[in-house]
């Protein structure tokens, strides 16, 4: 009997520590629209709640957006970059000084916007060697009165946009107040619509709107960002009303999505853009990709809408362009015809291949011409662009492998040029001088191929030089003539080739009013219940 | 007896020291680096290399092993991790707490319903008791977690909207993610529960019960279980010790802050002292399970009792 | 050595008439026990004697009803205990009766004894079962005195099965058997697992508590040896059947035997007589899955006549003493009897 007992003692104390754990708050069904809350899912855990911690594109889409703001801000449902806590900017004649006069907002803490809190985000910004690349043709930034700040260039720089959008302000005595733990935990130091109240890392952010924000107070009170990693259940959670933003849904169910959603969802042409490249200095085939009539060849073979059909089950869009001009002012557009297309021709292609010197017979067998290299999951969207490229390919004559790796092993080859042909993503360009990344000399490490080195076939001095120019000059329509002549260069040398946009799924629930549609940058702030 | 569970306890030392330096010698040859992870593939490599420098990730492993183990054995700190740059174990500790009581409620409930299922299977072998559960626990145990798990979200949230989708926020959050825990195992310990009492059943101390005229029930529950434990209780102590690691799926697929998605989650961005103080922690609970079960077996058999005793070392 | 063979009012305890068992298997049917008669006299012990498969383990389970549930089937005859047949009561009259007027000792005792329970504690389960009102202190007084009277020190009975050697181990398979002063006990080669010193003891000790509980015993053994020692009526079985029976001086004293029980006789060998080898008898046991028309011993038999393989021997008596043999189924029966 006495075992029984401590049998049955054992089993409870069990149980006990068991539920002890476990919360069980009531779960109070707001009737007042004033705290509903807007849940929207997340994928991944927040890494930190201060901008300039936040590296992952969807903590960005939070601390970049709704919690921090810029003196710019990116609207790409209203043409690219806009006012934000600028409210007016002067140019000065040579270029390198801008005038920047503050909007009348206040932090979440309550402290108004000063010039001072300006000077010290940049400042701070500065030193961090991660944003070396908005920063670094920054001279100094220096306060002329409380809503007045200075910025002195080294040399002119247009896309400074970019870094008044990039580079938050945040409040600086909340910020020196908090020292190294900023960022670990809810503050108050943005100017945002939203503040973060709750932040547990692994399973949700909580968000209340800012009653004091510069623009009017919010008409969403209350945000829960709910971590959800697996698709499949975000897609449940949506269908069972317990989600009720789901942006960037999953592709792979957007048919069961627009089920469940009706008229409440819609796709968008994603930022986000799957190019081509092929390194002429492949060693393949004894470096038969050094012929620029086979690169152009292998251009003209790619059959795009079959890309996107197969891929993305067409509800992609076909880039013509490497940044999307709607909202890219500065990207030169297919539509202006600056540059070459490589509209679907595998005849053309035919004909080129020929032209380079293959016989027939060759073609019919089939040349190698090496292996197209890309990362991600094996099934992921990248390994099928590749192969249905190497099935493109395969129609023309040439034969190639497919080769899928980690990004890790797969980034460190291609940015060191060992490959032969690749397929990567490119995102988050809104001014066309991003194309720098791609094919300066000085992008050592985010490069892909080589334009101006030592046996380059191709002007790598005047795309340097064209970048330059693109810099220096602020009008639109004046770097819009400099880069279309970049881009042509870059295309007709076959070795930069760009694909087409991945979609973005957007799907929301009945009782809200989406507002803006935006790819990347969506602003809850236009967000309202119905 | 104490002195045996000393000795078991002090293996631990040796156990961690050997998860440490296992973790960090596979991080050592493995490629990728938290710099690259966390900026980004369009990242420039000195900055890559300046954050990992920043993170004391570029030192030599030993150095690395040496450092963590002095830090965690002489101050009890399990290190800064790479990804938040937050205290170790304040992150680990309530994702471990969590999984341990999840892993625990799946283990009751499949103990709960296979063990009386095999108990009776094996009572009422060949009868519809026995071939209906054991057909039921072969589909099931094809069946992989996953599916399961898929399944009852499907049918339990969306189809009848009965139960939460996600989140680990109030009771009715724990049912699917224990069901989906608890399903696989139960077939299993249902599986291994009959043969142990289907050879106990066959033992001669069983017909001497019933030579003396004991009632069905108490030659059964009395003196057929009570030997038929041992093998089931190591196979609990085991699927304990699995589900607690092992729910990666399950938390993944309800949205649950385990401990075993926090590592999985933590390896692209190679964040060691993460992996390796959340390592730690489940091999330390592993072998305390075991310990558990070893001493409980000391409690069944009284055969096993005296063999402890006697390493007592005379 | 008194005894009242002519005392044919001495009360028979157990009585089995006729029974017939059989193993059922998807395979085959296996007849293990066919039509025997038995009675068993109140004080007094039976020995059923015959080699392993003969069908003994067989009839004492079936007394008691523990045969495998799923193969065991008892197709006939009765089993007549105290007024009533066992065969047709209902279970829980036999778990009444089971360890409380009818008690069985098996075979091996290193396995009859469950490990994890103390003696003690399987000792007073018994007492408990049968006399469930019983104070606590009683209950362990009984225990006590139940271990003194095989022999074990009542200090023990925390202790473990696996704590006590062979011997001691029987005992305490015999105490469990004998506390609540059974009737009848049936012990089933209780001293075969055991070497022959403990064996001369544990023997030595059942006939003691015989006498002191005036118990009925059935004891199944092969071994001659220990029938002449304890028993007083013998029952020879063969292949299912009972083939000789009578009392232990019919068997050992009288000159006419059954072929089979000359057979035993000659197997043993004999300390004073010199040979070089000794004389088994040939051949198997007869396949209770296939028995052999006629008489079941007939294959092996050195006197086997045309009759014997063609027609069932039926029992012929001399008073106590019966026989099973075409060879005794003369007209003239003659009166053999050995010398007192």
């Amino acid at each position: 009997m006495k075992k029984k007992l401590a049998l049955l003692m054992s089993l409870l104390m069990v149980l006990g520590i068991v539920f002890s754990g476990c919360n069980s708050p009531a779960e109070t069904d707001a009737q007042n629209p004033e705290d509903r809350v807007l849940k929207v899912r997340k994928k991944n855990a927040m890494m930190s709640t201060d901008w300039e911690q936040t590296t992952e594109s969807e903590d960005m889409q939070i601390t970049f957006v709704q919690v921090f703001e810029g003196l710019y801000g990116i609207n790409e449902a209203q043409g690219g970059y806009v006012n934000l806590l600028a409210k007016d900017v002067v140019i000065s004649e040579d270029q390198l000084h801008y005038t920047v006069t503050l909007q009348d907002a206040t932090f979440q803490n309550g402290d108004a916007l000063k010039a001072s809190d300006v000077v010290y985000s940049y400042r701070k910004a500065m030193e961090n060697p991660r944003f070396n690349y908005v920063t670094s043709m920054i001279d100094s930034v220096s306060e002329i009165d409380d809503k007045t700040v200075q910025f002195d260039l080294k040399y002119p720089y247009s896309p400074i946009a970019h870094t008044f959008f990039t580079i938050k302000i945040s409040s600086e005595r909340e910020v020196t107040e908090a020292g190294a733990s900023f960022g670990t935990a809810p503050h108050t130091a943005g100017t945002g619509p939203y503040m973060i109240t709750d932040f547990d890392m692994a399973s949700s952010i909580k968000l209340k709107a800012y009653d004091g924000y510069w623009r009017g107070e919010p008409a969403i009170k209350n945000v829960e960002y709910v971590v959800i990693s697996e698709d499949s259940a975000a897609v449940i959670a949506y269908e069972n009303g317990e989600i009720d933003y789901l942006h960037d849904a999953p592709t792979a169910e957007w048919d069961v999505l627009t089920a469940a959603a009706g008229d409440n969802c819609t796709m968008v042409m994603g930022n986000n853009i799957r190019c081509i490249s092929i390194n002429w200095e492949s060693k393949a085939n004894n470096g038969i990709l050094a012929d620029e009539l086979v690169r152009r060849a292998i251009c003209y073979a790619i059959d795009k809408e079959g890309l996107n059909l197969a891929v993305v089950g067409g509800r992609g869009v076909i880039a013509q362009e490497y940044m999307p001009s709607d909202y890219v002012p500065t990207s030169p557009k297919a539509s202006d015809q600056g540059f070459e297309l490589y509209e679907y021709d595998p005849e053309k292609a035919k004909e080129l291949l020929l032209e380079a010197g293959l016989t027939a017979a060759q073609l019919s067998e089939g040349v190698d011409i090496g292996t197209i290299l890309t990362y991600g999951a094996q099934t992921g969207q990248n390994a099928k662009i590749a192969q249905v490229i190497q099935a493109n390919l395969a129609e023309v004559g040439l034969t190639c492998g497919v080769e899928v790796l980690d990004i890790a092993i797969a980034s460190p080859r291609m940015h060191s040029y060992d490959y032969d042909m690749a397929i990567f993503a490119d995102s988050g360009n809104y001014d066309f001088n991003n194309i720098r990344q791609q094919v300066h000399s000085e992008s050592v490490g985010m490069a892909v191929v080589r334009y101006r080195c030592e046996g380059s076939p191709f002007d790598g001095e005047r795309i340097e030089e064209l970048i330059d120019q693109g810099v220096a000059t602020s009008d639109t329509a004046e770097r819009v003539t400099y880069y279309t002549e970049l881009w042509n260069i870059v295309q007709d040398s076959a070795t930069l080739f760009p694909l087409f946009h991945a979609p973005v799924g957007i799907c929301w629930s009945g009782d809200v009013n989406p507002g803006d549609i935006c790819p990347t940058y969506y602003h809850l702030y236009s967000l309202s219940w119905k | 007896m104490y002195k045996y569970i000393l000795k078991r306890l002090l293996f631990l030392i040796p156990t961690i020291l050997g998860v440490t330096f296992i973790i960090y010698a596979v991080m050592n040859i493995t490629p990728g680096d938290p710099g690259r992870a966390i900026l980004g593939a369009n990242a420039m490599q000195a900055d890559v290399d300046a954050y990992n420098h920043m993170l004391g990730y570029d030192l030599p492993f030993l150095q690395k092993f040496v450092n963590y183990v002095q830090d965690l054995f002489l101050k009890g700190d399990f290190g800064i991790s790479y990804f938040t740059k937050q205290p170790v174990f304040a992150e680990i500790w309530p994702r471990y707490g969590f999984s341990v009581r999840l892993a625990l409620m799946g283990a009751l409930l499949s103990a709960v319903i296979g063990i009386p299922l095999g108990i009776y299977a094996a009572v009422k072998q060949y009868s519809l008791w026995d071939t209906v559960p054991s057909v039921i626990s072969f589909l099931i145990a094809a069946i992989p977690g996953f599916v399961v798990g898929m399944l009852l979200l499907y049918i339990f949230a969306l189809k009848l909207n009965w139960l939460p989708s996600y989140g680990a926020s109030s009771l009715r959050h724990y049912i699917m993610p224990m069901l989906a825990l608890a399903i696989p195992p139960a077939a299993q310990n249902m599986r291994f529960t009959k043969s142990s009492m289907l050879e106990s059943i066959r033992q001669d101390y069983v017909r001497t019960a019933r030579a003396k005229g004991a009632p069905e029930r108490t030659v059964i529950w009395k003196h057929a279980l009570k030997n038929a434990m041992l093998p089931v209780v190591t196979q609990m102590g085991l699927t304990l010790g699995a589900l607690i690691a092992g729910a990666v799926v399950v938390e993944k697929l309800f949205s649950l802050p385990g401990i075993g998605s926090l590592i999985v989650d933590r390896i692209p961005f190679k964040d060691e002292p993460v992996i390796i103080g959340g390592t730690i922690l489940l091999s330390v609970c592993f072998a305390v399970i075991m310990l558990v079960v070893d001493v409980i077996y000391a409690f069944i058999d009284p055969r096993i009792k005296a063999k402890y005793v006697k390493m007592k070392g005379k | 050595m008194s005894r009242n063979e002519t005392d044919k009012t001495k009360e028979t305890i157990l009585e089995i008439k006729d029974l017939k068992v059989i193993y059922q298997t998807d395979a085959e049917v296996i007849e293990a026990v066919n039509h025997i008669d038995l009675n068993i006299l109140r004080g007094r012990t039976l020995g059923l004697v015959g080699e392993t498969g003969a069908g003994k383990t067989t009839t004492a389970l079936s007394i008691l009803r523990l045969l495998p549930e799923m193969t065991g089937k008892i197709r006939g005859g009765s089993i007549f205990f105290e007024g009533h047949n066992l065969l047709e009561v209902d279970e829980n009259w036999m778990r009444a009766l089971r360890g409380n007027a009818i008690s069985m000792v098996f075979q091996d005792p290193m396995s009859s004894l469950n490990p994890v329970l103390t003696i003690g504690e399987q000792i007073s389960e018994v007492i408990r079962l049968h006399e469930p009102d019983l104070p606590r202190r009683e209950v362990e007084e009984k225990v006590d005195s139940t271990l003194n009277l095989v022999g074990i020190p009542a200090s023990r009975k925390a202790e473990y099965p696996h704590q006590f050697s062979g011997g001691m181990k029987q005992r305490v398979v015999i105490a469990m058997a004998i506390c609540c002063e059974p009737a009848l006990l049936i012990a089933d080669e209780p001293t075969t697992a055991l070497d022959v010193t403990i064996q001369a003891q544990v023997l030595a000790m059942m006939s003691d508590l015989k006498h002191r509980l005036g118990t009925s015993m059935l004891m199944i053994t092969h071994d001659l040896g220990i029938v002449a020692q304890t028993c007083d009526d013998v029952a020879v079985m063969y292949a299912g059947e009972i083939i000789e029976a009578g009392t232990v001086e019919d068997i050992f004293l009288n000159e006419q035997h059954h072929p089979y029980t000359t057979g035993l006789f000659q197997s043993i060998p004999d300390i004073n007589k010199k040979s070089d080898r000794l004389k088994p008898i040939p051949g198997l046991m007869a396949d209770p899955a296939n028995l052999p028309k006629g008489c079941a011993f007939a294959p092996r038999c050195g006197q086997c006549r045309e009759i014997c393989t063609k027609e069932h021997p039926v029992l012929t008596a001399w008073g106590t003493h019966q026989l099973r043999c075409h060879l005794f189924a003369s007209s003239e029966k003659e009166q053999e009897r050995g010398a007192e």
